[in-house]
């Protein structure tokens, strides 16, 4: 027990294979200061270079041989205990995560119970069957006509993660395994708690298959260590923003093939036939509230095929849906700053409302400006939303302005929901495709895709391998 | 030009304010109080969008019964609104905000009326924080001149510093391509070597780029003449390094022997005509401890408000700073910032500014996508 009034320990947060000695204590990361306190082993070239030969040993030894069946049991069994409510490092890590981030535990738990429960071994199998043609040419020669073919994975992966979406980074400690390859993965500063718990319960379920992980901390950025890290590494799995992805791909060999995951933007679409629907206002509610709204899928608009009066009235039904979901999983706590940002928001809808400005239709707030619902008419202009349970709703004549508005940045479209009406249309889900959209889905279901979902549209199992074939 | 003074019952109101402020300001919250509620009521018959902006808050004109029911308006009406009572007369400047990707630059328009009372306010302001002791031999800007940036109303505060403070001897060091710090350090060679107390003055992220430049290509130390003084005003805005207040003041003391208190900060808006000085300078010459933060000219109130409420906080509770200025008599002169900070006793501090749309997680932030699709 710390004395009383002495600050709690730090949450340590890097993982490493076995016989990785600790060489030095760990130390917080600089500019960190969130609580709970989280430190690390600090890393140079040498520790890295160490680390990567000991996953590429313990790959050697107990991954590379397995079945992929076999790996996809394990990391079933591992998502099944982190949806159990009563699992300690599921429990810790809710609690931590919600103290870091500031969101409600509920919420917290939220979106790990959806990234957990489309982690389950059919899940994997399912993704590696759509992406890998055949997936059973992981585990062996596979006969095809004339030939046979045989799919390997990278030697080593090196996965940088970003962002703060709870439940986030074991997908690439999963894609990795499952194409049978070691992987050293870099936590966030925002949420660096979660994937070393999750490592730390895939090392009880299968200490052989943990010591192909190693989950490390350092400041993005740091040219020494990502340095050596791309020099061992031959796959780069890297999330963040454009910048800092930019400055990495700078640095990154050409021998290093690489999935690039930068930050993106979703919508919703409302058809005319769809406006009344009953179950509309709570399922753009809950795309709202799915991750914060901070994840690539969550919708930064909601584009309603109608008048002013169809968004009007559906804005009250946004905003008292958006209640709702509150009084379940509060929201998260915010600083004076983000509730001041807000305020300058609404200060400048009123300020063009009073300007005479039409396309202002109305504002709602919840209490302490935790959720907000605007209504307006045209093509989004700004001022643009926060994010954050906001609901930004514009009232388009024709959805095709819409998907023609959104189709300027395709490099920077992710997931669209689309309310078509009974029916659906194919005609928008095709014009969604050519815009650049990687997943569409009805309202309610923006932030659940499932490891079947081609991520930025790409068959990322499918990228990670290289394939051998012998003719005969 | 002959320009045509404020007529009616607002003119009444700005002589009064112009009397009250040459007169070292109102005396208390009940003085402040008589100027503010007429001058509030006339400007609203004036500029109806205030008025219109105040019922939306909740706050009915007609119902204000002291300065802190004015209601301030937010900033971003600068950058929409043409805000300018006509009975004041015909606008001869228009100083403008600093703009960004999304959105015009706010503009403050100015009558001649107007500007007399900034200078009034400039002098009266200066007069207690920055020239206790009296005047100096010239003000040296790090900036350039009024003429050449026609916008800024600092440069145009720096001007008139010059011309109360300085008689007339002000030099703007912005050549052709750019800062010249050669010239700037050359002229201040030769008024210390002449014994010319000046004032230094500008953008404290331009002080800042003084400094790195002079330790990188020296004189690393160029003492000032005795009674010399530093005035910087605006905060960092992204350019150089950010220092902290204490560190800023050593910097500064190192290159230039300036002793912490002789180094002010100031905080002005172009939506304002009066600026806020950090009073150590003031404390100093009367022999007492200066402390952190702006201190507010009687003529001035500044509130902290709750963001999500608008409802005053606490001192020390941290909220969106709303500043009401009477020398900004035919504008409206009560404005809401998106500057955060708190109040202490008879003072404020910034401490920071509300976060924008930015990207979290990994989602893309919608200003930095709607702008762009704006743009194509």
């Amino acid at each position: 027990m710390p004395p009383p009034g002495a600050d709690p320990p730090a949450i340590r947060v890097d993982r490493a294979p076995r016989g990785i000695p600790d060489e030095a204590d760990p130390v917080r990361l600089p500019g960190d200061e969130a609580t709970p306190a989280v430190a690390a082993h600090p890393l140079d070239p040498r520790r890295v270079g160490r680390i990567a030969a000991a996953l590429r040993d313990a790959a050697d030894r107990g991954l590379r041989g397995r079945p992929v069946a076999g790996i996809a049991a394990v990391l079933d069994r591992v998502s099944r205990r982190w949806l159990d409510l009563a699992e300690p490092a599921r429990r810790a890590t809710v609690a931590d995560v919600a103290a870091r981030l500031g969101w409600s535990e509920a919420s917290v738990g939220w979106s790990l119970d959806r990234e957990m429960e489309t982690s389950l071994g059919a899940d994997l199998l399912g993704a590696l069957d759509e992406d890998l043609s055949p997936a059973a040419a992981l585990d062996g020669w596979v006969e095809a006509g004339d030939r046979r073919r045989r799919a390997l994975g990278p030697g080593l992966v090196a996965g940088v993660c970003s962002g703060n979406v709870p439940g986030l980074p074991h997908l690439t400690v999963m894609r990795s395994l499952l194409v049978k390859a070691p992987v050293l993965v870099k936590v966030s500063r925002d949420e660096p708690v979660m994937l070393g718990r999750y490592v730390d319960t895939l090392r009880e379920e299968d200490p052989e298959l943990a010591d192909c992980v190693a989950v490390q901390a350092w400041r993005g950025g740091d040219r020494e260590v990502e340095g050596a890290l791309l020099e061992e590494a031959d796959f780069l799995v890297a999330y963040g923003g454009r910048e800092a992805l930019e400055d990495l791909a700078r640095r990154t060999p050409p021998r290093v093939r690489a999935l690039w995951h930068g930050h993106r933007a979703g919508a919703c679409l409302v058809a005319r036939e769809a406006v009344g629907d009953p179950g509309l206002a709570l399922a753009l509610a809950e795309d709202a509230c799915a991750h914060e709204q901070e994840a690539c899928l969550c919708p930064a608009w909601v584009f309603v095929e109608g008048g002013g009066a169809d968004v009007s009235r559906l804005a009250e039904g946004v905003d008292a849906a958006l209640a709702e979901i509150g009084r379940e999983r509060p929201p998260p706590r915010r600083s004076t700053s983000d509730v001041a940002a807000r305020r300058a928001f609404l200060d400048r809808l009123l300020v063009e409302e009073i300007a005479g400005s039409e396309a202002i239709l109305g504002t709602r707030a919840g209490p302490g400006l935790s959720h907000l619902v605007v209504a307006r008419r045209g093509l989004p202009a700004p001022p643009a939303a926060p994010r954050g349970r906001v609901v930004d709703l514009h009232a388009v004549p024709r959805l095709e302005e819409a998907v023609a508005w959104l189709g300027r940045r395709p490099s920077e479209l992710q997931g669209v929901a689309l309310a078509a009406g009974p029916g659906g249309s194919p005609a928008l889900a095709e014009a969604l495709a050519r815009a650049g959209v990687t997943r569409i889905c009805p309202p309610g279901r923006m932030g659940v895709p499932d490891m079947r979902w081609r991520h930025d549209g790409r068959p990322c199992l499918g990228d990670m391998v290289r394939w051998c074939e012998e003719v005969r | 030009m002959v320009t045509r003074g404020p007529t009616g019952a607002l003119a009444g109101q700005i002589q009064r304010v112009r009397d009250a402020i040459a007169s070292g300001g109102p005396a208390d919250d009940a003085a402040f109080d008589a100027l503010a509620l007429p001058l509030y009521r006339a400007l609203l018959e004036e500029i109806p969008a205030w008025g219109r902006l105040a019922r939306a808050r909740g706050l009915p004109p007609e119902a204000a019964s002291s300065w802190r029911d004015v209601a301030p308006i937010p900033t971003d009406a600068f950058r929409r609104l043409d805000l300018h009572a006509p009975s004041a007369g015909e606008v001869v400047r228009t100083f403008e905000t600093s703009g960004t990707t999304s959105s015009q630059p706010g503009r403050a328009l100015f009558d001649a009326s107007a500007l007399a009372l900034m200078d009034l306010a400039i002098d009266a302001g200066a007069r207690i924080h920055l020239f206790p002791d009296g005047p100096v031999g010239r003000v040296h800007v790090l900036g350039p001149s009024p003429q050449a940036a026609p916008g800024k109303v600092m440069l145009q505060g720096m001007r008139r510093l010059g011309e109360s403070f300085a008689g007339g001897r002000v030099v703007f060091h912005v050549g052709p391509g750019g800062l010249d710090f050669p010239a700037l350090l050359g002229a201040l060679e030769v008024d210390t070597r002449e014994g010319v107390p000046v004032l230094l003055a500008g953008a404290s992220g331009t002080f800042v780029q003084l400094a790195d430049w002079m330790g990188a290509q020296g004189p690393s130390r160029l003492p000032l003449a005795p009674r010399s003084r530093l005035l910087d005003a605006g905060g960092h805005k992204g350019q150089g390094r950010e220092l902290s207040r204490a560190e800023f003041r050593a910097l500064m003391g190192e290159r230039f022997q300036l002793p912490p208190q002789r180094c002010v900060n100031l905080l002005g808006m172009t939506e304002l005509s009066s600026q806020f000085y950090e009073d150590s300078l003031a404390a100093a010459h009367a022999g007492v401890q200066g402390r952190e933060g702006f201190v507010n000219p009687p003529w001035t109130r500044t509130r902290v408000l709750d963001p999500d409420t608008l409802a005053e906080v606490p001192d020390g509770v941290p909220g969106l700073l709303a500043h009401l200025d009477l020398a900004s008599a035919t504008r409206p002169f009560a404005v809401l910032t998106t500057d955060l900070g708190v109040r202490e006793g008879d003072r404020f501090r910034v401490t920071g500014r509300a976060r924008g749309a930015e990207a979290r997680g990994c989602s893309i932030g919608a200003e930095a996508w709607t702008d762009a699709a704006a743009r194509r």
